[in-house]
């Protein structure tokens, strides 16, 4: 059996006690763990020393609903929750709906999913792998067995919330020890696959603000070979406002898993802004995407083929908004 | 006097009696062997192989027995007994012998008092490598004549011509058992210098015979307890863990327990065998096989395991339920440095029938004949000759009315847009329901039941009666397939009963029951328990005068003359079997002979609705007509059905172990994929009942049926709705969109 390695555990009560043990050497943050233990199980974080649990602070969870149409989603909240509350967009129900399955929907947390680690192919693997190959750059080692010829980690953004988010034009709540701070979300990501995330570690994201979003029409896809289960391979937010003339005002479509942060496609939203809603904008803009994204080898199936999927993909989402 | 008429006894055979491991296994109540436990016992820990193929140079265990906690550090110096094992050839060392030949191969093994001391302590031992070239293409393999066995099959004119030709070339990857409990041992020493092992096993008896065989001891000295299984499918065959626990618990005097994590697993048992086939077959003008030509060159990895057994079962199978006068196999199973390959679920037919059952399907194409159509016009049967071997075939062999059945399945709706999860996709969302393709396709598969080619293959059973009921005693193994009602039931109808309790013996206490594979027990020590019920009822009949068996004892035109207490006055009375199929013969130089104890065949029909932009697949339905002689329990023979049509389905869409350079890459649930519920698709089962010539009341063996032709069938109608040609299982969503 696979087994936690030795570790203490602490479940603090308060933010800020939480947020003092994160600054103690090898302290990790833990919202629902159904990330982190297997990825500790593999023993993906050798220098691990503290499970720093939120499970225990007060106000963590739930979802509230504005009367301007403000959404808050406590970090804690389970997917769960997210799948079940009837007064979301129907995007973000979908796309909590398609992360992993029924079980883990009810461990895992609207926070945890934001944050999930990158993942890689070569990553991902019991330490007996990791061990048997030199160390790739993001096991601690000096070279990525995905690019060899790159000195960058191609590690995988494999949230299915975080390019909704992005796409809705979330901001999300931080606090650490220099207080609290407010941030677009799509801030929050770093296109490096080990600094995916441009929060310090010691700071803890607390809750996720969803602007009023009314008028905005908004989708989400998600690529993988099984029905469940499974981390994206490749994922598609489309989020866009039509105008009574059918005309594109605002437009924001959000890539998942082809980069090591949700990627949204400037290229794409460009050709439908000021533009007519139609299959003609759509598969201009569709087309547009597949110059922006590089996915490579590290995740199931080729890049080549999730490389051709894009424009599919996008032109789906975009058609179902039409 | 007793008047009344002759009790039906409950839970005999043909009804659909519970299994006594159902209900503990949901609850979560069943003993598994990773369940097992004493206060004073070490844990083991493996070191493998970093490199598929390396000279081992400097070993050092110095560091690791420094450890404190650290009782045991051994390596192939410490084996005392003979050096290698294996099931037909012992050929693989106990521990690494100076040469990795395979990725993950065992190099030194070590007790510790907790588990992840063991861990730590197995990655302290310091090992200098020379790493070697390996050898990863089965092709390059076969060309350097480095093979495990080679098999020819030439029957009837090689020069034999037909108008219609197909051919094609087809390729199965490296499919897994996954079965959900990992290899699990459990070794406790007796104090006397012997030692009882509870191991995971589908033969404890040839497991305790290379046990004994590399400890240098006496069959005796070591017992082999069964311990429960969650599942096989052929992985427990072969030898992962077993010398280990035991070398380790002679070492330190202490009970050890040894558990697998999943990655371990995956490198800890023989695979499906990845092949490759390239066929040419050749008819009449109307669609009568006039000859086929196939070769086969499967990937048996770095030791035999069963490797010879699967080439000529791929071999002798690679027609399919077919006649056919002229047929040319060249079958090879390559030695590499790939994980080794072994037994799994329909061993070596699975194979062939995806390659014979896509050119059957051609073969409809070129003819413009109804695919089920052209099957039925060749249908092999009884009295008829197998292609390959020219055995004649004996008893029952329903083709054409598991193909008529399978026919009379009413088709399923076509796709419902009001629940979005059941398109391709799932809760992905991806494919709207308009873009939705159907395809329907056929596949007909023929397996053997028990071992080939001259095998010894026998089961013993003890039944024994008791004042509290029945006794089956039998060292044949339940790895969740039903056996232990099977037993129960057989019993309970010949002797009366229902108070029948099947007893897991270890191998001091009965001889072997045979491996619970090759779809064998239900036949095999079925058939056993038959016998041994058979006799002892005879024996009571005749000691006490006579005529019927009851619950209660001994009746004479109806009239009770012996109780129970009164037949087991002298203490349990008891009839012992060695059971043996018909006699079967090794092939000759050209692969003739009645190589075959019995034959058993199934249909499947397969509904997928396929996305052709985005390659996805959901399968549907998968529709089967089952060979099954007679139905001993109805549901555990559907449970079987349904089970294997899962693992059929597995391979045609998504199972496959990437290996790369010998590596496994992806050794865990969350990249090795296998169908989840959602995924699943419905299940209709028609179950053929024609009785067969030696199985209990008929019955055949089914287990491994349902993954032969479920694949070819799913495959033939992604095919069928997409236009592509899918040579290669698993069909990857890539393959469907032509990239």
């Amino acid at each position: 059996m696979l087994r936690l390695p030795p570790l203490r555990y602490e479940a603090p009560s308060t933010l800020e006690e939480a947020v003092a043990l994160l600054a103690e050497d090898g302290a990790l943050l833990a919202a629902g763990g159904s990330d982190l233990v297997p990825n500790l199980k593999r023993r993906q974080y050798p220098t691990a020393r503290t499970i720093v649990s939120l499970r225990r602070v007060a106000d963590l969870v739930g979802i509230r609903v504005e009367s301007d149409g403000t959404i808050r989603i406590a970090a804690l909240t389970t997917l769960a929750t997210v799948v079940e509350d009837s007064r979301l967009p129907k995007v973000l129900r979908e796309a909590a709906g398609a992360v992993a399955s029924p079980q883990i929907r009810n461990q895992g947390t609207v926070g945890g999913n934001l944050c999930v680690d990158t993942r890689c192919d070569w990553l991902n693997v019991p330490d007996t792998w990791r061990q048997a190959a030199e160390p790739c750059l993001k096991a601690g080692g000096e070279m990525c067995w995905v690019a060899p010829a790159k000195k960058d980690c191609w590690a995988v953004s494999s949230s299915d919330l975080a390019p909704v988010m992005v796409a809705l034009g979330a901001e999300v709540q931080l606090i650490g020890p220099d207080g609290r701070r407010s941030i677009p979300i799509e801030q929050l990501y770093r296109n490096d696959g080990m600094a995916y995330l441009t929060k310090t570690t010691e700071e803890i994201l607390t809750e996720v603000v969803i602007g009023p979003h009314a008028g905005l029409r908004a989708t989400y896809r998600k690529l993988r070979r099984r029905g469940s289960i499974d981390f994206p391979i490749l994922g598609v937010a489309a989020a866009v406002r039509l105008d009574d003339a059918d005309i594109c005002t605002e437009a924001r479509i959000v890539l998942g898993a082809v980069a090591s942060a949700p990627l949204r496609v400037p290229t794409s939203e460009e050709v439908l802004v000021g533009r007519t809603y139609n299959a003609e904008t759509i598969a201009e803009a569709a087309e547009a995407a597949r110059k922006l994204a590089r996915p490579l080898n590290n995740t199931d199936l080729t890049s080549r083929y999730r490389t051709r999927m894009i424009p599919v993909f996008v032109r789906r989402a975009l058609e179902e908004l039409g | 006097m007793t008047t009344r008429t002759t009790p039906r006894v409950r839970g005999g055979v043909g009804t659909s009696v519970q299994r006594p491991d159902g209900e503990p296994k949901v609850k979560g109540n069943f003993a598994y062997a990773s369940d097992l436990s004493s206060e004073d016992m070490l844990w083991g820990a493996t070191l493998r192989s970093p490199h598929a193929h390396a000279r081992l140079v400097k070993i050092d265990i110095a560091p690791a027995l420094a450890m404190p906690g650290v009782h045991a550090v051994l390596t192939q110096d410490d084996v005392v007994g003979a050096p290698m094992f294996g099931q037909e050839d012992q050929d693989q060392p106990v521990l690494c012998d100076g040469t990795a030949r395979y990725w993950g191969e065992p190099v030194a093994v070590v007790a510790a008092e907790d588990e992840e001391t063991a861990r730590l302590a197995a990655g302290a031992i310091v090992v200098e490598w020379e790493p070697l070239t390996p050898v990863d293409d089965p092709e390059i393999a076969v060309e350097g004549g480095s093979t495990f066995r080679d098999m020819r099959i030439r029957r009837g004119d090689e020069a034999a011509v037909g108008p219609v030709v197909v051919e094609g070339f087809y390729e199965t990857a490296t499919q897994d058992q996954a079965p959900l409990g990992p290899e699990a041992g459990f070794a406790i020493p007796d104090g006397e210098g012997g030692l009882d092992l509870y191991i995971t096993s589908q033969w404890i008896h040839v497991d305790h015979r290379q046990i004994i065989a590399c400890l240098d001891m006496d069959p005796d000295q070591v017992r082999c307890h069964p311990a429960g299984i969650g599942g096989a499918f052929g992985s427990r065959e072969d030898i992962s863990l077993h010398i280990h626990i035991a070398m380790l618990s002679l070492a330190t005097g202490r009970p050890v327990k040894m558990v697998y994590d999943r990655s371990e697993s995956f490198v800890g048992h023989v695979k499906r065998h990845p092949s490759r086939m390239w066929y040419r077959h050749e008819a009449d003008q109307d669609g009568n096989l006039v000859k086929v030509t196939v070769r086969l060159i499967f990937d048996g990895g770095a030791y035999a395991h069963t490797s010879r057994a699967v080439i000529a079962n791929a071999a002798f199978f690679a027609v399919g339920p077919y006649r056919c006068q002229n047929v040319m196999v060249d079958a090879a199973v390559a030695r590499t440095n790939n994980p080794p390959a072994g037994a799994m679920r329909g061993f070596g037919a699975v194979q062939t029938c995806f390659g014979a059952e896509s050119q059957m399907d051609l073969l409809a194409d070129a003819l413009g004949l109804d695919p089920l159509e052209l099957r039925r016009r060749n249908a092999l049967g009884p009295g008829d000759a197998m292609a390959t071997s020219g055995q004649i075939i004996e008893g029952s062999l329903p083709t054409i009315a598991v193909i008529d059945a399978l026919e009379s399945i009413p088709l399923p709706d076509p796709i419902a847009s009001d629940d979005p999860l059941l398109a391709p996709g799932g809760t992905g969302l991806t494919t709207p329901v308009s873009t939705v393709v159907r395809g329907v396709g056929y596949a007909v598969g023929l397996k053997n039941v028990a071992f080939s080619e001259g095998f010894d293959d026998f089961a013993e059973a003890r039944v024994v009666m008791t004042t509290a009921g029945v006794e089956v005693h039998t060292a044949a193994i339940e790895v969740g397939q039903g056996l232990v009602t099977v037993c129960q039931q057989i019993a309970r109808t010949i002797l009366g009963t229902d108070r029948v309790a099947v007893v897991w013996s270890d191998t001091s206490q009965i001889g072997s029951a045979g491996s619970t594979s090759a779809s064998r027990q239900t036949q095999m020590t079925g058939g056993a328990v038959h016998d041994a019920a058979k006799g002892l009822r005879d024996q009571i009949l005749s000691v006490h005068g006579g005529d019927e068996l009851r619950d209660d004892g001994v009746y004479a035109r109806d009239e009770l003359i012996a109780t129970i207490s009164e037949i087991c006055a002298d203490g349990p009375v008891e009839h012992h079997v060695r059971f043996r199929h018909p006699e079967t013969f090794p092939p000759d130089e050209n692969g003739q002979g009645d190589v075959h104890a019995g034959f058993v065949v199934a249909a499947h029909r397969a509904v997928v609705d396929v996305d052709p932009e985005l390659g996805l697949v959901r399968v549907v339905q998968v529709d089967t007509a089952q060979d099954v002689g007679k139905a001993l329990n109805p549901q555990a023979i559907v449970g079987q059905l349904e089970g294997g049509i899962m693992q059929g389905m597995g391979l045609a869409v998504m199972e496959e172990l990437i290996i790369d350079g010998g590596v496994i890459r992806n050794p865990t649930f969350t990249d090795y994929l296998i169908p989840t519920f959602l995924d699943a698709p419905d299940i209709e089962t028609r179950i053929i009942e024609e009785g067969d010539h030696w199985g209990p009341f008929g019955a055949k063996g089914i287990a491994e049926s349902p993954t032969i032709s479920s694949t070819p069938a799913i495959v033939a109608a992604i095919r069928a709705a997409t236009g592509r040609e899918l040579t290669r299982v698993p069909v990857r969503p890539s393959d469907i969109v032509g990239i």
